[in-house]
């Protein structure tokens, strides 16, 4: 079996981001980081959601967040979004 | 005649179908994947000597794919092996789709990136240089809009230059250390690949990438390269994404866009009263129509068949068809839809007269609401609550398409991520969702007893659905699958696709559907004419009677609901039922136990065991609602 459901980090040092979940309304921040296994990686890139891009986040409920990316909106619901380290 | 094969691939909700259509028109073959369900559209045009087949498969957002629609969307590039593929993508949010432009280059066919919607991309202030997009991708760019029509025909000739030249498209380089695993690997597997060999950089790819597919080969790989995979995967994706970003800073200016929510959209994502209301405004859509088209579109036709059809049909059959067996089969014994069930007149009337009329209106509705971008809310919104069930919120789509037919829906749950979301929305489709031919016999029967009844119906369903999901999703394993979905700009939905997409449902009917219906009536006449179903209703007696307090025939009611429920539920009309009666017979024959094609397609999508468990689950709920029922209604 091949190593695909290790968690992945992206980058060593993300001492001053925290996780999109804790993310508030209507703050733009960056992707530093993406916490997860490989295929919700895979699927978080596939839609546009990568280290180094800018993200808008429109709602942060109970279970889902909505965020803006490169001028579409994307619901992701908590748990993914916890994994989605960002910083201001 | 020269024949080319042209896929399009892109992205959910870019535009694709309208591509589609405005290339090949509005009639086109809609065909299920060989082994599959997935439907897969083709057009056919013909410009001089060749023959252009374009086929448009389920929307993707990765070449590696995360569920059984993306993973057929990429079976039809390998498998037919077409001879250019057109990446629809959108000009307003060019980034986010330039990563599936470079897995696709990986195949190494001819590729030609369109970018739809270019003229609200203009509007919005996002300026493209094309010239420069082509230089560092290496392929042909078109600009276009389906609405407008601008760059179909540009395409076209693209393509037709293309095959002249028949120059191939590169893939895109990465640096050297991910480079070398990916040759090794290619090295490796090469040779097991069979008519894939073409592709085998592509192919090894997605094994670094964990593409469950092809994990199969990794055997074939040495260990001291599999060590390294974990962590080329995570490079590879970084890399394309570091490609992208650079190719984007090049090619695209782009003015900071302030994208807002519509206060309806606020509402939607509240935790508990936006599902509700989410769901409720979908339903009012489908249902205030429904009672429209119910009051003018169905008394038009009705009047067609009591004054034309029925008249003409029995004399017709009376004058040829002298044996009195056949022609009860074919006629019924005495005039009126219920009184007697003929193939020919209460058969023709619940198919053409009945179902079809409704259900194209249905389907042009949803057609609307999912072009409009309504559909992937109502999910967002529902996730909190479909969570509950053990579900994503993506899961309510198929359950929204089951209430057209639970064939649909349960083939629909393909685009589901998970395993456990999917055997449960069908089985809530199966169980507590009438499909919409039973729901218009449904206003028709309790209907003549009240609004109140109906809506009583639709209550029982909802806490029955309820305690039945919490059940099943305690008793099927596995995780609750997340939500990841792109909620597109809404649009004004375009008619000729919304027009494509209903005629190739209503065909799927007319082929699936009605042939059922026709058979259900010619068993349930049979059974009746030759006392078959006397013997049944006795049989059936101590339960139809002393535990739901129906009146014996019901059982035949409920056997034929097997076989089709609307026919079921039609015959009930016959019957002489009270008010609660009629209510405890729809409730039982609801939920009891499902159609035989949703029987079927459960079967083949899922384990028999896990059929067997829903069989059992939907007779234990039905008669604990019933017996309830009969204890609350009629003493």
């Amino acid at each position: 079996m091949l190593e695909n459901d290790i968690g992945i980090h992206t980058h060593g040092d993300v001492g001053s981001g925290h996780s999109l979940v804790d993310a508030r309304e209507n703050r733009e921040v960056t992707v530093l980081d993406l916490v997860c296994d490989l295929s919700v990686f895979r699927s978080l890139i596939s839609i546009g959601i990568s280290p180094g891009r800018k993200i808008r986040i429109l709602i942060n409920r109970k279970k889902v967040v909505l965020v803006v990316v490169d001028n579409s909106i994307i619901a992701l619901s908590k748990d993914i979004a916890s994994g989605v380290i960002v910083g201001e | 005649m020269r024949e080319i094969k042209v896929v399009l691939f892109g992205h959910p909700n870019v535009g694709k179908s309208s591509i589609f259509t405005s290339m090949t028109g509005l009639f086109v073959e809609v065909s299920n994947y060989p082994g599959t369900t997935v439907e897969i559209y083709r057009g056919y045009i013909k410009r001089g000597d060749t023959r252009f087949i374009v086929i448009d498969v389920p929307g993707a957002f990765s070449i590696v794919p995360s569920t059984t629609a993306e993973d057929i969307a990429r079976r039809v590039i390998l498998e037919e092996q077409p001879d250019i593929i057109i990446h629809i993508a959108d000009a307003t949010s060019i980034r986010r789709h330039l990563y599936l432009t470079v897995e696709l280059l990986d195949f190494g066919i001819p590729l030609i990136l369109v970018l739809n919607q270019i003229d609200r991309a203009r509007e919005l202030g996002i300026e493209i240089d094309r010239e420069k997009l082509e230089r560092e991708l290496n392929i042909p760019v078109i600009l276009a809009s389906a609405i407008t029509g601008e760059g179909i025909e540009d395409l076209m000739e693209k393509i037709s230059e293309i095959i002249k030249t028949e120059k191939t498209a590169t893939y895109v380089r990465l640096s050297g250390s991910v480079e070398s695993t990916i040759r090794d690997v290619q090295h490796s597997i090469e040779g097991h690949l069979n008519n894939y060999r073409r592709f085998s950089r592509a192919i090894a790819s997605w094994i670094i990438l964990g593409d469950e597919k092809y994990q199969h080969l990794s055997r074939y790989i040495p260990e001291k390269i599999k060590n390294k995979l974990g962590e080329t995967a995570k490079t590879i994706m970084l890399e394309r994404i570091k490609y992208v970003d650079r190719i984007y800073k090049k090619c695209i200016k782009s003015q900071q866009m302030e994208v807002k929510l519509r206060r309806m959209e606020y509402v939607m994502m509240k935790p508990l009263y936006g599902t509700f209301f989410a769901v409720g405004i979908t339903f009012l859509i489908i249902w205030g129509v429904l009672a429209i088209i119910h009051e003018i579109g169905h008394r038009i036709p009705s009047i067609f068949y009591y004054n034309y059809y029925d008249p003409y049909v029995r004399a017709l059959i009376n004058s040829i068809i002298k044996n009195e067996f056949i022609r009860n089969i074919l006629i019924g014994e005495k005039p009126g839809i219920y009184s007697s069930l003929g193939i020919l007149t209460t058969g023709v009337f619940f198919v053409f007269f009945m179902i079809l009329p409704t259900m194209f209106v249905i389907y042009i509705i949803m057609g609307i609401l999912e072009d409009l971008g309504f559909i992937p809310r109502v999910v967002a919104s529902c996730h909190n609550c479909m969570r509950h069930l053990g579900m994503s919120g993506d899961a309510i789509i198929p359950i929204i398409t089951g209430t057209g037919c639970s064939i649909v829906g349960i083939l629909s749950s393909r685009t589901l991520r998970s395993e456990k979301s999917r055997v449960l929305s069908s089985f809530i489709q199966v169980f507590g969702v009438p499909c919409i031919a039973q729901q218009i016999m449904i206003w028709a029967l309790l209907g003549k007893y009240g609004a109140f009844y109906v809506f009583m119906l639709y209550l029982i369903l909802v806490i029955s659905i309820s305690f039945a999901g919490l059940l099943a999703s305690h008793l099927i394993p596995g995780d609750t699958a997340f939500l990841l979905i792109e909620l597109p700009a809404w649009r004004k939905p375009k008619m000729n696709n919304v027009l494509k997409k209903a005629i190739a449902r209503m065909k799927s009917f007319l082929i699936n559907g009605v042939p059922l219906v026709f058979l259900g009536i010619l068993v349930l006449n049979i059974m009746y004419y030759t006392g078959t179903a006397l013997i049944i209703a006795k049989f059936f007696e101590p339960i139809i009677s002393g535990l739901f307090g129906l009146p014996s025939e019901t059982a035949l009611a409920l056997i034929i609901s097997i076989l089709r429920k609307d026919v079921a539920v039609g015959i009930l009309g016959g019957y002489r039922l009270t008010a609660s009666q009629a209510l405890i017979a729809v409730t039982l024959i609801t939920l009891y136990f499902p159609c035989i094609g949703s029987l079927l397609i459960f079967l083949s999508e899922f384990r028999p065991k896990r059929t067997a468990l829903i069989i059992l689950l939907m007779l234990g709920f039905s008669t604990i609602i019933g017996l309830l029922l009969r204890v609350i209604l009629i003493h």
